[in-house]
């Protein structure tokens, strides 16, 4: 007996996920109508279509398709599979951000396409959780060294790419997604302790005392308040001023009058805790933790290999993603440049994020068919 | 086959378990966070609400309108000038064009740049500061939406008398904060409490069009009300400052207090300054001396020997000590001093001894009663520590501790000299002796009034008896017989019995006595049985002739004169017949045309 298509998607998930983005278009609005009317927020609201679409198509295609369909050229006898297509597209897409791509705030990320920029990125990071978690599933021993290794191969180069943009915190992202997928592959945790070290001691000889100042400023930002502990100071003040209920819609200079720096993007979250207070804020984590709860729960239920991978690797995107945003705008975490899942004003990471989110339900979807 | 499946089941339990972790990680991450936003947004809000506002507001200074000082008749001693400045808040102006004509048209400014400033895009501004007064009526009379007339402060403190009581006013520097005397010593109440103009402000501190504004106004500072009395001051500044110039003396001060409540009517220092432009004299001028500057006091000291040998009944008055010729102590010869009188037996009571101020008998008397005793009555009268006068600089007394002093020492404290106090210190132990024998504090501060109307009122303290009232009898009677036929007949009076001493302290520097050199003074309170007044008049270097007696004596005789006069207390002896005696009819009433 199948089970009816609707009773098979998790509509939690899908109503936290149109929840948070519409909550994202409204925030990116109100932090900035004073200077830019609608024209931020409809970018977003332009990518939250694209983002739907290209997520229909994912999800109607299928997480199975997606990663494992190969495809074979007519005049070459070669056949690739589509997951690690992907992941060679955005490598060349991180290729041509190094040679064409315009920078803001000292490094370079985005390709222009008209009046719109695009990030790679956040795409690779997407071909990276696909491209490890096929490689993973198709290992005969996923948890001995070689494959480790190889996968380790498979992440330097984005991860090379992007710290060389210089991006710290998308990259310290891609290594975490490594570091997360090989241990739900299976992968003996000591191998992961030792890329931990190897990473610290490399981070130890090759950053400089000032980088080390901005990393490790969010723990004393009023020793330097007008330096280094600028932006953590005002989005603290942001966060905490808004109290229990906020100070309402389009209220809050903090936000609205550009105290906190990047405030429509990477602190974004600022304008969430101020203008609406803890409730708030209280509210998006509760969205946030309704998708990664039923994530988790979909990864465990799924027998597919592949799917409780890919479900793993998703999930713990978004959970870094989330704590390590949050977290900086409240001065537990360093300061990086990453954006907030579905809140930010970033159309890239707003279509990636949509189309994790048609695989997750996907793989409930395939599983709950296979149930008769 | 079976073990294969076993050991793929296991290792599926195992990535089982690897994802419950997940679990662990989202629910703890969370929880984590919600802490963190709970202690930020609930526990700790209202620490960066107050960030938030002061980040957010640019706060205008309104500057409070500093106290004004009056004497005790209400005589204005210090005038705070008040500022008019006129504020506009575009965002709130209807008819623009009109109002910039009609503020133009009063302020004598240029259409134009009203227009301009009243176009402008921030929520406030100012149209024009420091407005005259007759603009400010005219002003006052519109009532027009968006402007504000504001009540400024120029700042400006003006003393309209000059350098009428000086010392005990003080100035105020260029951010209106008093820095010397009365200005400085209340100054926290005379300044009241600035107001603001808060408007909102963006990330660059630039003012909002559409922000909020916000007007805090100020709250003036509390007028004072001194003990001073304008009149006497001025008497008494007028006598020290001719007494000075006329013994080419270093500097002089004056006290006149009431020794009842200790109520300070007059304190007169030369060379005075005008506290209009402070800055154009010397730091030694701007000194408050009656406060700050230590001397030692010469035979006036002799009360605290006469006090401390009466009071502890050491010894009597009929009791005779060694007068002369000399003593010595600790191998050192103690001579009478040169302006003592000259005894004529070797041996005198203690009346002989004050009357006619006796260096050696003083010596006598102390080493008789002892260290302990006198010194008890050094602390007694407070000399350990400070008057707790209301003015600022006051100096703490020398001398040498307790177990330090020798015999030498206690020898020479008994005639004043290796002892050094302040003119108010003294002013206030004779002014003990006066009352009947209990401590005052001397004062300057009557009445604050605050501006919402309540009046402080300096209490009424007696303080504490620190003579039994035979002995206060006794030192009043040694104190008159000085006047009488003593060293201080130059201080008699007609129509008034009066009490005191005269005092020529030695000026001792580096150590030595310096020759020729000398504190002329003369302490006294008047009339005897009741006093109302004491009067300290004490004058530095003068030249020859130097004694206390001298100098100092007659200075005192004329202010105290006509100070009684002025209070209006009656005599308390001789025969006066007011409607035949010219002379007095002078000294009552026309006596001030000498002063002017």
């Amino acid at each position: 007996m199948y089970k009816p298509w609707y009773s098979r998607i998790n509509w939690i998930i899908v109503l936290s996920t149109l929840l948070l983005a519409a909550f994202g278009i409204l925030m990116i609005y109100t932090a900035t109508y004073r200077d830019f009317g609608f024209s931020t927020a409809g970018k977003q609201l332009l990518a939250f279509f694209v983002g739907s679409l290209s997520a229909s198509v994912v999800f109607i295609l299928g997480y199975k398709k997606i990663c494992k369909w190969d495809f074979t050229f007519k005049k070459f006898p070669v056949s690739i599979r589509l997951s690690y297509f992907f992941y060679g597209i955005s490598i060349l897409l991180l290729l041509a951000v190094r040679l064409k791509g315009h920078s803001a705030y000292g490094s370079q990320r985005w390709i222009g396409i008209g009046a719109l920029s695009f990030e790679p990125s956040e795409v690779a990071k997407l071909a990276l959780i696909l491209a490890l978690c096929v490689f993973f599933s198709e290992q005969e021993n996923p948890s001995g060294l070689m494959a480790f290794l190889k996968a380790g191969i498979l992440t330097i180069f984005p991860l090379f790419l992007v710290l060389i943009q210089p991006d710290m915190g998308t990259s310290i992202l891609l290594a975490s997604l490594f570091l997360f997928i090989s241990f739900f592959a299976g992968v003996n945790p000591l191998y992961l302790l030792g890329t931990i070290a190897a990473g610290a001691a490399g981070m130890f000889k090759v950053m400089k005392p000032y980088q080390w100042e901005r990393l490790l400023g969010f723990l004393h930002p009023f020793k330097h308040p007008t330096g280094s502990g600028w932006n953590l100071i005002q989005a603290l003040i942001a966060v905490g001023s808004g109290r229990v209920l906020g100070k309402g819609l389009f209220q809050g200079g903090q936000t609205t009058l550009q105290f906190v720096p990047q405030h429509a993007t990477d602190f974004i979250f600022t304008v969430v805790a101020e203008q609406l207070g803890w409730i708030g804020s209280f509210f998006l984590l509760l969205l946030y933790f309704s998708i990664l709860w039923y994530g988790t729960k979909i990864a465990l239920e799924t027998e597919d290999k592949l799917g409780k991978l890919l479900a793993c690797g998703i999930v713990s995107l978004f959970l870094v993603h989330i704590v390590i945003n949050i977290g900086m705008t409240i001065g537990i975490m360093p300061i990086t440049g990453i954006p907030l899942p579905f809140i930010s004003s970033a159309g890239t990471s707003l279509i990636v994020n949509l189309i994790c989110i048609a695989l997750l339900l996907n793989i409930e979807y395939e599983r709950t068919s296979l149930i008769q | 086959m079976v073990q294969e499946k076993f050991e793929k089941k296991l290792k599926e339990r195992k990535s089982t378990k690897r994802i419950l972790l997940v679990f662990y990680f989202v629910f703890w991450s969370s929880a984590l966070l919600s802490f963190r936003l709970f202690q930020l947004q609930v526990i700790d809000s209202s620490k960066f609400q107050r960030l938030a506002r002061d980040e957010h507001t640019e706060k205008i200074k309104i500057h409070a309108l500093r106290g004004e000082i009056f004497d005790r008749h209400g005589k204005v001693l210090v005038i705070s000038v008040p500022g008019y400045s006129e504020a506009a808040f575009p965002p709130k102006i209807k008819n623009k064009l009109k109002t910039a004509e009609t503020l133009a048209s009063i302020l004598r400014l240029p259409v134009k740049s009203v227009i301009s400033r009243l176009s402008s895009t921030s929520s406030f501004v100012w149209i024009r500061r420091k407005i005259s007064p007759q603009k400010v009526e005219k002003i006052k009379k519109l009532s027009l939406p968006g402007l504000e007339l504001i009540r400024d402060s120029t700042g400006k403190q003006i003393y309209p008398s000059g350098s009428l009581a000086c010392d005990i006013l003080g100035f105020t520097g260029i951010d209106d904060q008093g820095l010397d005397g009365v200005e400085l010593y209340y100054n926290k109440i005379l300044k009241g409490k600035n107001g603001y103009i808060e408007a909102e402000t963006d990330e660059l501190g630039r003012i909002l069009p559409d922000g909020k504004t916000k007007i805090i106004p100020p709250v003036s500072g509390a007028d004072l009300i001194l003990t001073i009395s304008s009149r006497i001051q001025y008497l008494a500044q007028e006598a020290l400052k001719k007494c000075v110039l006329s013994h080419h003396a270093k500097n002089g001060s004056i006290i006149v207090i009431n020794p009842n409540n200790g109520e300070i009517l007059a304190l007169a220092n030369y060379p005075a300054f005008n506290p209009n432009v402070y800055w154009k004299y010397s730091p030694s001028v701007l000194n408050d001396l009656a406060v700050s500057d230590l001397y030692e006091p010469g035979s006036t000291g002799k009360l605290f020997t006469a006090a401390a040998a009466l009071n502890s009944r050491k010894i009597t008055m009929s009791e005779k000590f060694l007068a002369h010729p000399f003593i010595n102590v600790d191998g050192w010869r103690i001579h009478n001093a040169a302006d003592g009188l000259e005894p004529t037996k070797p041996m005198h009571t203690i009346k002989r001894i004050i009357q006619d101020s006796l260096n050696v008998g003083a010596a006598s008397i102390a080493l008789k009663i002892g260290k302990k005793t006198f010194y008890q009555m050094l602390y007694k009268f407070g000399l350990n520590g400070l008057t707790g006068i209301d003015l600022p600089g006051e100096a703490y007394c020398l001398f040498p501790g307790y177990k330090r002093a020798r015999k030498i020492d206690l020898a020479t404290m008994s005639y004043g000299q290796g002892i050094a106090l302040t003119p108010i210190q003294l002013a206030r132990a004779y002014s003990v002796v006066a009352n009947g024998g209990y401590l005052i504090r001397p004062h300057v501060l009557k009445e604050a009034v605050f501006p919402d109307g309540t009046v402080f009122k300096t209490p009424e303290q007696k303080g504490q008896k620190i003579l039994s009232r035979k002995t206060d009898q006794d030192l009043k009677y040694l104190f008159s017989l000085v006047i009488k036929k003593g060293t201080g007949t130059m201080a008699q009076m007609r129509y008034y019995s009066a009490a005191g001493k005269t005092g020529t302290g030695s000026i001792a520097k580096n150590g030595v006595y310096l020759h020729g050199k000398y504190t002329a003074s003369f302490v006294g309170f008047v009339p005897v049985k009741h006093p109302k007044l004491l009067i300290l008049v004490k004058i530095t270097e003068p030249q020859y002739p130097y004694w206390g007696g001298t100098v100092a004596a007659p200075v005192w005789k004329n202010l105290a004169e006509k100070t009684l006069w002025y209070l209006g207390i009656p005599p308390t002896k001789g025969r006066i017949k007011i409607s035949l005696n010219n002379n007095l009819k002078d000294e009552a009433f026309g006596s001030h045309s000498k002063f002017k």
